[in-house]
């Protein structure tokens, strides 16, 4: 419960920076094609009231049509005010934005780090309007290990995991190589699993047992509700990194105790779940020309 | 750029105070022991016993699970995994009474934390009806849960 508050503080979060977005920087260097930065100012800007001089009155030409006149100047007064309101625009991205592929090396390197269950996986995200991302997601995983002070060994062999889902890009105005976003997935995994060097110490009938444990076989479906960050560091290339909360919704029988490492996921009891991806970027379309 | 360098921060700074976050720690035993309650069959109350020695059949020295120098109104009955059945001696006085308990078991792994044990399924509990009056399984299924799995009415006369 503490790590989805958490986890719902950090949406949070980035929803009220994501409201910020005059402070959001648009990079002249960018690699992809950024928007005309005049028309973003407009959007920027709050509506102001037209404040009309005193010397100013309303009056209709040979035409019929209504129109404002400087009575000491005689000239036609214009509101500059109301020519400056800000103009509605939605995404201006195209539909067909660009295409992200990543290598998330998190569980490589806490594998290198000394954990005990990991491997690694590279994924895809389809950019629509720089503000809807469809994901997928594929990976291998395995896990072994003998707990200090434990009664076993636990051994899963390589097995793969899929996920699908989508992310939401709060920046989508800005310049894509910087993305705040939430994100969801639902991943699914076979994973096989066994124990070896089991013993079962009975202090009152002072026993020590040594079961065979078969080797089991379980479908785990898990979701990871999540927040990231895109930071391009070179050309193409960008740095990710997501924090999600994380639970296994389903799974088939376990008769002989569930599996403690969920490829793709991690441990089974831990809802934190990180990932640190290198991604490349590929444009879907030219640089969109500069509107006056 | 600032501002997103500075989330970026944030949220690393989050994940890092986060990465040890689980549920970390056996919550429940380390072993699968069915707990016994005690009642009075009268009114079906809890019963505290002072005067009950209880001790497994075959165990070594006899030794105790209950004895007479405390009173308790519940019991752990531990039983042996590669055994089909255990019995336990009830003794008060001149009486005794053997619970028999038939079950199955087969290993279970209960997570990182709890590691590996026994799961038991009843199968029977039989009795001599001398100092026991009846039992009432409340769940078949013995896990280190800790839980009251059997109901011990004793004829408390």
């Amino acid at each position: 419960m503490k790590q989805l508050l958490t986890i719902l503080c950090l949406t949070l979060g980035f929803i009220a920076a994501a409201q910020q977005r005059t402070s959001t920087p648009v990079v002249a260097t960018s690699s992809r094609p950024t928007p005309p930065t005049k028309e973003k100012k407009l959007k920027e800007e709050k509506p102001k009231k037209s404040q009309r001089p005193g010397s100013v009155v309303e009056v209709t030409d040979d035409m019929g049509n209504s129109l404002f006149l400087d009575t000491i100047s005689g000239n036609e007064w214009v509101d500059s005010m109301a020519l400056a309101q800000p103009k509605a625009i939605g995404n201006i991205y195209p539909l067909l934005d660009a295409v992200n592929i990543g290598a998330d090396i998190y569980p490589a390197l806490g594998r290198a780090l000394g954990q005990h269950y990991g491997l690694g996986s590279v994924w895809a995200r389809l950019s629509l309007h720089n503000r809807y991302f469809v994901a997928a997601e594929f990976g291998l995983s395995k896990a072994s290990d003998r707990p200090e002070g434990m009664n076993y060994s636990y051994r899963s062999p390589i097995c793969p995991f899929f996920k699908i889902g989508a992310d939401y890009n709060f920046f989508y105005n800005s310049n894509p190589d910087y993305q705040i976003y939430a994100s969801v997935r639902y991943g699914l995994t076979r994973v096989s699993y066994s124990l070896s060097d089991v013993e079962i110490t009975n202090g009152y009938w002072n026993l020590t047992e040594r079961p065979d444990f078969p080797t089991q076989r379980s479908w785990n479906g898990f979701l990871q509700i999540g927040a990231g960050i895109h930071v391009k560091i070179w050309g193409p290339i960008a740095l990710g990194w997501g924090v999600k909360y994380q639970r296994v919704i389903h799974h088939s029988a376990e008769t002989f105790g569930a599996p403690w490492a969920v490829p793709g996921m991690g441990k089974r009891n831990s809802e934190l779940g990180l990932s640190l991806s290198i991604i490349y970027t590929i444009p879907l379309h030219k640089p969109l020309p500069p509107q006056e | 750029m600032r501002s997103v360098w500075l989330t970026y921060c944030l949220i690393a700074g989050a994940a890092l105070l986060l990465g040890g976050c689980s549920n970390e720690g056996c919550m429940n035993n380390r072993n699968s022991i069915p707990m016994a309650g005690f009642y009075r069959l009268a009114d079906e109350e809890k019963l505290s016993v002072s005067k009950l020695e209880i001790y497994g059949v075959g165990s070594p020295g006899d030794s105790l699970l209950l004895d007479t120098a405390r009173s308790s109104n519940q019991v752990y009955l531990p039983l042996r995994g590669m055994q089909p059945s255990a019995q336990f001696v009830f003794k008060a006085g001149n009486l005794t009474d053997t619970l028999t308990i038939d079950y199955n078991s087969y290993p279970f792994f209960d997570g990182e934390d709890c590691g590996a044990m026994w799961r038991y399924e009843l199968t029977s509990v039989s009795y001599l009806h001398r100092l026991i009056d009846s039992v009432f399984v409340t769940d078949p299924l013995i896990t280190n849960v800790e839980r009251e799995r059997l109901m011990i009415f004793l004829k408390t006369e």
